[in-house]
C-alpha cells in the first residue's frame, strides 16, 4: 500500500513541472506585463524600465521561469494591480477561498447524496417509469450547459419564493467564526444545491450501470439460492461492490470545485474564487489569473492523487507491485 | 457463402425510423429540433447583416410585444427574434465546426495509436491523461481573453485543438478491443496495408460509437461556447451567439433575471432544444447502427 502511494506521489513531480510550464506559457501569452494596470500616459519610461528590471521582466524567458518558480516556492505569488490594488495575491486568495470552499463542500456532499439516491432508485426499478424519468433528467442536465438552469433556480428561490438572499457571501471579517459560519450557510446553500442538482449525471450513470452489472453476477444468484433476502443481498454485497469505483471519484470532485464555482458564483453573485477569476480576466489582472491557474492545477493533481490512493485503499487489486 | 451487399443508407434510415417510433421522447425531440433547425436556417434570410453592430438607442431594451417586436429588442435596439436566429445560427456553426474537426482528429489519431500501440501510444496516453485533469474551461477563457475577441473560425480552431483528448481516448479504447479480433489478424496475415485495415475493417465496427460521440461533442461544444461567451470571453464584438445574448444578465444587473425574464427564457429554451435534442438523436442513431450490425 505505502509503496503504491509513494510511487503515485513520485509521478506527481513531472506532472507538477508540466503544470508550471503550461501556466508560465499561458502567462507569457497574455499581452502587456503585470504593470499594465498601474501605468498611465504620464508614466516616465525610465520608471517603467526600472520597474520592469526590478521584476526581472527583461531577463530571457528561461530565467524568468526559474525566478517565477522560485518565488512561488517561497510563497510569493505577486501583487494584484487591478482587482484589489496593492494587495498581495496570497491575501486576496486567502480572503476569497472560504466562500468557495464552503459552497464547494456543500455542493460535493449534495451531489453525492442526490446522485446516489437517484441511481439506487433507478437500479431498483429498472425500465420502469421512474428509471426512465431519471435517465432523461440526467441526460438533459448533462447535455445543456448548466448555467442556464442556474437562472431558473435563481428566479424560483430568490425572487418568486424568496427564501434565499440574492447576492453576497454573508461573511463579515469583523465577526467571529461561528457567526460567519451560519450566516454564510444561508448564502452558500442555494448555489451549492443548484450545482448539485444539475451535475448528478456522471455518478448517476456510472453507479446505475454498476448496480445493474452487479445484480446479474453469479454471487447474487448464489446468495439468493441459499435464501438470503434480496434486501440483504443488495445492502451487503451489491452496494459494496458497486460503490468501489464511486469512492475513487471523491478526489476528482475536489478538482471540480473551482471550475464549477465560476458559473454558479457569477450567476448568484457570490464573490468567491470563481467570481475572482472572471473579475481578474476581465480586468486583465495577470498575477491573480496566474495564481488561480496554479492553484487549480495543483488542486487537480492532488485530486488525482487522492482518487488513486482511495481506489488503492478500497480495492487491493489496484495496488501496483 | 454469398453475402448480399447492403447499401448503408437505406437500411440505416429504416432502422433509425423504427427506433424513433419506439421512443416517444426522441420523436418529440427530433420534431422540435427539425422545426427549430428550419426556423434558424430560413430565418437567416431575414437577418440584416449589421445586426451585431447596429445601435439604435431609441428602440433599445423594449419589452415583448411592443411596436412590432414579438420578443422586444436587445440592448442595442435590434429585434430580439432576429438576433436569436442569427445567434443560434452562429452557435450551430461553431458546434458543427468543432464537432467535425474533433471527430476527424479523434478517429484518425485514436485509431492509429490504438492500432500500433507501443511508445507512441504510451506517450500520447500520458499526455492525454494529463490534459484531462487540467481545467479546460479556465485555459480556454484565458486564451480567449488574451485574443480580445475572435472570429467564428478561429474560435472553432482553438476549441478543437484544445478539446480533443477525451474523444481520442475513447476511440483508442474501442480500437484496442478490435485489434486482437480474428478478422484483423486475418487481414494482417493476408498482407492488407494498415490504413486499409483501419478504415475499412475497424472503422465500421466502431462507427456507432463515433456517431453518438459526434452528437455528444456537438452538444458539448455548443455548451462550452455558450458558457464562455456568457462570461464575456470569446467572440468579437458584432458576432453574437446564444452565450453573448445572456451576457447582459451577469454582473451588477442580476435582478434583471427576474424583472426582464424575456431576455433569457427564449434563449434558454432554444439552447435546451438544441443540445438535448442533439444528444437524444445521437443515442437513437447509435441504437439504429447497433441494430444493423446485430441483424446482419
Amino acid at each position: 500500500m505505502w509503496r503504491t502511494v509513494l510511487r503515485r506521489v513520485l509521478i506527481m513531480i513531472p506532472q507538477l513541472i508540466l503544470v508550471s510550464i503550461l501556466i508560465f506559457m499561458l502567462a507569457q501569452l497574455m499581452p502587456g506585463d503585470p504593470f499594465y494596470g498601474s501605468l498611465n500616459p504620464n508614466s516616465d519610461p525610465a520608471t517603467i524600465e526600472r520597474m520592469r528590471h526590478a521584476a526581472g521582466l527583461d531577463l530571457p524567458w528561461y530565467q524568468q521561469y526559474f525566478k517565477w518558480v522560485g518565488n512561488v516556492l517561497h510563497g510569493d505569488l505577486g501583487t494584484s494591480y487591478v482587482v484589489n490594488k496593492g494587495w498581495t495575491v496570497t491575501r486576496i486568495i486567502s480572503q476569497r477561498i472560504w466562500p468557495t470552499l464552503s459552497m464547494g463542500i456543500i455542493a460535493a456532499v449534495l451531489t453525492y447524496f442526490l446522485s446516489i439516491t437517484q441511481a439506487l432508485l433507478a437500479a431498483r426499478h429498472e425500465n420502469k417509469v421512474i428509471d426512465r424519468v431519471l435517465i432523461v433528467w440526467n441526460t438533459m442536465t448533462s447535455a445543456v450547459p448548466s448555467f442556464v438552469f442556474y437562472f431558473v433556480m435563481m428566479v424560483l428561490f430568490v425572487y418568486i419564493i424568496p427564501i434565499f438572499p440574492s447576492s453576497g457571501t454573508g461573511i463579515d471579517d469583523t465577526q467571529n467564526f461561528s457567526t460567519n459560519f451560519f450566516s454564510n450557510l444561508k448564502y452558500a446553500f442555494l448555489p451549492a444545491l443548484t450545482i448539485a442538482l444539475f451535475s448528478t449525471n456522471s455518478i448517476f450513470q456510472y453507479l446505475r450501470s454498476n448496480l445493474l452489472d452487479q445484480q446479474a453476477q453469479d454471487y447474487v444468484r448464489t446468495a439468493r439460492a441459499k435464501g438470503v433476502q434480496i434486501k440483504d443481498v443488495f445492502r451487503k454485497h451489491i452496494l459494496r461492490n458497486a460503490f468501489l469505483p464511486i469512492a475513487s471519484g471523491i478526489g476528482y470532485s475536489i478538482t471540480g470545485i473551482l471550475g464549477g464555482a465560476i458559473f454558479a458564483e457569477t450567476v448568484f453573485g457570490y464573490p468567491g474564487l470563481g467570481a475572482l477569476f472572471v473579475q481578474a480576466l476581465s480586468g486583465r489582472d495577470y498575477t491573480v489569473i496566474t495564481a488561480l491557474m496554479l492553484f487549480q492545477g495543483v488542486l487537480a493533481l492532488l485530486g488525482g492523487l487522492l482518487s488513486d490512493i482511495i481506489s488503492a485503499w478500497v480495492d487491493p487489486r489496484v495496488r501496483v507491485k | 457463402m454469398t453475402v448480399k451487399k447492403q447499401r448503408f443508407g437505406s437500411k440505416f434510415i429504416k432502422n433509425f425510423w423504427r427506433e424513433l417510433e419506439k421512443d416517444n421522447l426522441a420523436l418529440l425531440a427530433s420534431v422540435l429540433l427539425i422545426v427549430l433547425f428550419l426556423f434558424i436556417v430560413i430565418g437567416q434570410i431575414f437577418v440584416p447583416n449589421d445586426i451585431g453592430t447596429m445601435s439604435n438607442i431609441l428602440s433599445a431594451n423594449l419589452p415583448p410585444l411592443t411596436s412590432g417586436h414579438i420578443l422586444g429588442t436587445t440592448n442595442s435596439g435590434a429585434d430580439f427574434v432576429l438576433t436569436l436566429i442569427a445567434s443560434a445560427g452562429n452557435s450551430l456553426v461553431i458546434g458543427f465546426g468543432v464537432a467535425i474537426l474533433i471527430t476527424i482528429i479523434s478517429v484518425t489519431f485514436g485509431m492509429i495509436i490504438g492500432y500500433f500501440g507501443g511508445y507512441i501510444d504510451w506517450i500520447a496516453m500520458r499526455l492525454i491523461d494529463f490534459w484531462l485533469v487540467m481545467p479546460l474551461l479556465m485555459i480556454l477563457a484565458i486564451i480567449f481573453s488574451t485574443a480580445k475577441g475572435l472570429s467564428i473560425w478561429s474560435l472553432i480552431l482553438i476549441l478543437s485543438v484544445l478539446s480533443w483528448p477525451p474523444n481520442v481516448r475513447l476511440i483508442r479504447t474501442l480500437t484496442l478491443s478490435e485489434v486482437n479480433r480474428d478478422y484483423v489478424q486475418a487481414a494482417k496475415i493476408s498482407g492488407t496495408p494498415w490504413y486499409k485495415i483501419i478504415f475499412t475493417g475497424i472503422f465500421p465496427n466502431i462507427s456507432s460509437t463515433v456517431i453518438s460521440d459526434f452528437a455528444l461533442t456537438l452538444a458539448g461544444s455548443i455548451g462550452i461556447e455558450t458558457s464562455l461567451t456568457y462570461l464575456g470571453f470569446g467572440l468579437k464584438h458584432g458576432t453574437s451567439s446564444l452565450g453573448t445574448m445572456l451576457t447582459v444578465l451577469s454582473g451588477s444587473s442580476a435582478s434583471s433575471v427576474y424583472t426582464q425574464w424575456w431576455l433569457w427564457v427564449p434563449v434558454t429554451i432554444v439552447l435546451i432544444i438544441l443540445t438535448f435534442g442533439i444528444v437524444v438523436l445521437g443515442q437513437v442513431a447509435r441504437r439504429a447502427i447497433d441494430q444493423r450490425q446485430s441483424v446482419s
